[in-house]
């Protein structure tokens, strides 16, 4: 039988702990008042890659739970495609509900009305990006600001039905040369490279907000609450949509609070 | 033992899946060919259906979706030609484009149409917003929307898994809408 060799593994064990954390695992980041005094002008791109709202799924972890194995990772499959089911199925009342309730365009007005309140950010122009994914490197081209601020995001419905869940997360790159030497290192190769990698980064935060709307016994009666009055469902979601974007602004305002602040949350 | 060259391919193998997994968003196309799929939930439901239709003229199609794509499963993003997709799906249906029915019309709209993962599972919704014609009133009646949904298990983000849930989610809304429209047929 082929056996792995100690240093093989702890070689792969590094590998796989540094793709992970260059996926996401990395503090935020922020930029001090001799930054943001130099920014005149700034374009928001506002991505929500999903298309509805969804319900929130908790993950089955019997493997991990079991130690491993592929039974249990089976079993894991099986319960979480049930658990997926069951959500879909709660859900569709709700999704019904709010098939008429345009949540990117909502979430544009109430970030262009908080940013106002953001000092140092002088906001060009708003673009709403309906797609997948959020086209980096084609809005970046396209700008014609200073600095741009991307902000990818999403909401649902918790596990439990009870709650409106809404995310955003948001970084800012430079666009003009005097301001990219304060990216987050734009020395690297690929920050020289690639004007729109993460490594020219000014600003970098997730923000997130969660608003009760219903309490059920269970989350079958929870979610039937929910879908039983769409109006409240709609004024719920534009709480939800508001608090967010304070999160955002409070976030952004953080910027420009002192020198050189780059914070671990 | 493992060559110390085939432990240094792997070891890069892995290093570039996991990095490049972080951005990287290939574009996958699907197949336009709509084939009906009937779900364990609502088998017999649609079944019955599909074999009484009476025919229904569509005199308008409109896609009305604000995001044209079809959503994301993992890391692909996909696509397909989505106007003939829903076409033939309602063609196999009985609403047809070249049926020639004075009453029986409805102008048809596809308001979502995306399929997205949960954990280890996918899932696709199709809602259509339907505007019928009956006899009694000669003219279009308030829209009423449909949606079908489809939930399975990702196996490997595979072309065919992804649109059988897409086609199961179709049928399950067209099959609603029909049940509704059938009552003009009698």
């Amino acid at each position: 039988m082929t056996k792995f060799p100690t240093a093989f593994v702890k070689a792969a064990l590094v590998v796989i702990t540094l793709g992970l954390t260059g996926c996401g695992i990395t503090p935020n980041h922020y930029v001090g008042a001799s930054v943001t005094k130099e920014i005149n002008s700034v374009d928001v791109y506002i991505a929500v890659p999903q298309v509805e709202i969804n319900a929130d799924v908790d993950p089955s972890s019997l493997a991990n739970a079991g130690g491993g194995g592929l039974l249990l990772a089976l079993i894991d499959v099986a319960v979480e495609n049930s658990r997926a089911n069951t959500a879909e199925k709660l859900i569709a009342p709700i999704k019904d509900a709010l098939v008429e309730f345009d949540f990117n365009q909502a979430l544009k007005a109430a970030v262009a009305k908080e940013l106002e309140g953001v000092d140092w950010l002088n906001v060009d122009d708003i673009v709403l990006v309906n797609a997948p994914t959020q086209d980096i490197e084609r809005s970046y081209n396209t700008a014609d600001a200073e600095a741009i601020l991307y902000v990818n995001a999403g909401y649902s419905v918790t596990a439990d039905f009870k709650s409106l869940r809404a995310w955003a997360y948001n970084t800012m790159l430079p666009k003009a040369d005097k301001l990219k030497p304060f990216g987050e290192k734009p020395d690297s190769r690929v920050a020289r490279s690639t004007p729109w990698h993460l490594d020219n980064n000014l600003y970098r935060d997730n923000v997130g907000v969660s608003i009760n709307v219903v309490s059920g016994k269970n989350k079958d009666e929870s979610a039937l609450k929910m879908s039983q009055d769409p109006k409240q469902l709609r004024e719920s979601m534009l709480v939800t949509i508001d608090e967010l974007a304070k999160a955002i602004a409070r976030s952004l305002k953080k910027n420009g609070q002192a020198d050189n602040i780059n914070k671990v949350s | 033992m493992l060559a110390p060259t085939l432990m240094k391919k792997i070891l890069l193998l892995l290093g570039i899946v996991m990095l490049s997994g972080c951005h990287y968003s290939p574009k996958l196309n699907i197949d336009n060919q709509f084939e009906a799929r009937h779900s364990s939930r609502n088998a017999k439901h649609h079944m019955n259906i599909t074999a009484q239709t009476c025919p229904y003229r569509l005199t308008e199609f409109k896609d009305a979706r604000s995001n044209k794509s079809l959503g994301r499963v993992a890391f692909s993003v996909i696509e397909n030609d989505v106007t003939q997709w829903s076409i033939d799906a309602l063609k196999t249906f009985n609403i047809h484009p070249d049926v020639n029915r004075e009453y029986l019309q409805v102008k048809v709209s596809l308001v979502k149409a995306y399929i997205h993962s949960v954990n280890t599972a996918m899932a696709a919704n199709i809602v259509f917003k339907v505007e019928k014609k009956s006899p009694e009133v000669k003219a279009f009646d308030q829209p009423q929307y449909y949606r079908g949904y489809s939930v399975s298990t990702n196996w490997a983000t595979g072309r065919g898994e992804i649109l059988d849930t897409l086609n199961e989610a179709m049928t399950d809304a067209i099959s609603k809408m029909r049940a509704n429209l059938d009552r003009q047929c009698r």
